[in-house]
């Protein structure tokens, strides 16, 4: 079964626990992989890792001119975009009570996650409907773009301002009819994503009671950057245990 | 090797629309499906074409409103397959009418189709679903069970209370690793759609494709790769999720 075969796919933070799983499950199922990653060696492992048809590129995913570059480079390197995932990882140091965080730290995180979710987007959509066959983004965004998490004011910030954004983004581009579909995944407690310390010790809080797996995440992905979901745009999946049900 | 090899579902309602479309994909996954529904010439039909996808498939005549139907059902499937893995409550029923024109019959009509069936469907599956060592449950609601919709009140209020049947499921069922979730299709074209929107499509369709943003109605299969997705291990983790189908109609 290859419901990527003769796609291309560029997974930004490509080198994340989540990136890795999802480049390596676009790549099992047939598509060529441009893993971006501002860390270039780890992009380069998962790149290795997945196969033949993956390449890596550094990229910062705050910067309109990286976004240009590592866009071309893709398209250079395998002639199409079919598919474009945005993996949100950044977080502050440590969980900070709203009254002790700085702008400086609330900035830090809302420029990697939501500006740069943003310029995914923004490029990405420019990128795709420029070769004219329609494409598929989704966003890896959390559980905690829905509820609250004491001390992570700038994460639930950025989860919610992507969960929003993909809608927004989704309803441009189906009333601009280019074929572009737009969905993102909601996280929630899973093994090397953000949210496994961010829930240490609530794993009570899960009604699976049990955390999930990377590859988890990426079957997810999958399913809504495939042809099975054609008629799903600006839709939110969440991949939680249960967590946003109870 | 398909998604859903050695699992086997009951899907309601399957005699037509989006039922039929979800037993085909199923059966194309690998899945063993008992199909369901009051109709036995149309039963026939679905039988018909889910074995052109190669499918193992059986008919069992039945009402999800009349309990003694969910036992019968039970058995059969037993009898066939021996095992069950998983439950998709699609049968439904829809009225589309101004407040004031709605009796109480219509909104019980609703409730016992809409809601009824549904919890009768997921207390008979549960004891077979625990056996099989957990399994899922699907329950076909709608956009209108999350927003609601004109002329919609007893329609929108059966597929809300479905959605929270659905939740409390999904909290219930975690502990024996059965994962519920709600499906929310929006406007999917079907054989249905004339008998509550009138038998011209021509004169609402365009006025329909108009309301979805992607500005096409869907089809069966739409909802299909979805049941098929949520069905298989491949979504393990998700349970208590509203999986929309629906061209961008909920985002808005």
């Amino acid at each position: 079964m290859t419901r990527f075969g003769g796609k291309v796919a560029l997974v930004s933070n490509g080198a994340s626990a989540i990136g890795v799983a999802v480049v390596r499950r676009l790549a099992t199922e047939g598509a060529s992989v441009m893993v971006a990653d501002a860390d270039l060696k780890g992009a380069e492992a998962a790149a290795r890792a997945a196969g033949p048809h993956c390449k890596a590129i550094a990229l910062d995913v705050a910067s309109i001119e990286s976004w240009e570059k590592v866009l071309s480079a893709t398209v250079d390197a395998f002639q199409r975009l079919d598919v474009l995932v945005t993996v949100a990882t950044a977080t502050y140091d440590k969980p900070t009570p709203i009254a002790d965080t700085s702008l400086a730290q609330f900035k830090k995180v809302t420029t990697h996650n939501l500006e740069g979710a943003f310029l995914a987007l923004r490029y990405g959509v420019v990128k795709m409907r420029e070769l004219g066959h329609g494409g598929a983004v989704v966003n890896v965004a959390s559980a905690f773009a829905t509820v609250g998490l004491a001390g992570h004011a700038a994460y639930n910030a950025c989860g919610n301002g992507i969960r929003m954004m993909t809608k927004a983004a989704a309803l441009s581009c189906a009333e601009s009819k280019d074929k572009i579909r737009i969905n993102a995944v909601q996280v929630g407690m899973i093994a090397g994503a953000p949210e496994q310390a961010m829930m240490a010790g609530r794993a009570s809080h899960v009604p699976l009671a049990r955390g999930g797996g990377v590859d988890d995440i990426a079957a997810a992905v999958a399913y809504l950057a495939s042809e099975e979901a054609s008629y799903v745009t600006g839709y939110i999946l969440p991949v939680d245990g249960g967590l946003l049900a109870a | 090797m398909g998604k859903l090899t050695g699992k086997v579902a009951i899907v309601t309602g399957a005699t037509s629309g989006i039922g039929k479309g979800c037993a085909i994909e199923m059966a194309k996954a690998g899945c063993k499906v008992v199909v369901t529904g009051r109709h036995e010439e149309r039963g026939a039909n679905t039988v018909r074409l889910v074995k052109e996808v190669g499918g193992d498939v059986i008919f069992v005549r039945q009402d999800v409103t009349v309990e003694a139907d969910w036992v019968k059902v039970m058995a059969a499937t037993m009898a066939a397959y021996g095992r069950l893995d998983c439950l998709l409550n699609n049968a439904g029923e829809a009225i589309v009418k101004p407040l004031e024109q709605l009796t109480l019959d219509n909104l019980q009509f609703l409730l016992r189709v809409d809601l009824d069936g549904p919890f009768l469907g997921m207390k008979h599956a549960w004891p077979h679903l625990k056996k099989s060592g957990g399994g899922t449950i699907m329950n076909m609601s709608s956009i209108t069970g999350q927003k609601g919709g004109a002329k919609g009140s007893a329609y929108c209020a059966a597929k809300g209370a479905q959605l929270a049947l659905s939740r409390a499921g999904a909290l219930e069922g975690a502990a024996h690793n059965i994962r519920v979730n709600s499906i929310h299709p929006g406007l999917i074209w079907t054989e249905g759609v004339p008998d509550v929107m009138g038998p011209n499509p021509e004169t609402y369709l365009p006025r329909l494709k108009a309301s979805v943003p992607m500005g096409e109605v869907g089809e069966t299969w739409h909802v299909g790769t979805a049941v098929v997705f949520l069905a298989s291990d491949e979504a393990a983790y998700i349970t208590g999720a509203e999986i929309n189908v629906d061209g961008g109609k909920s985002a808005q």
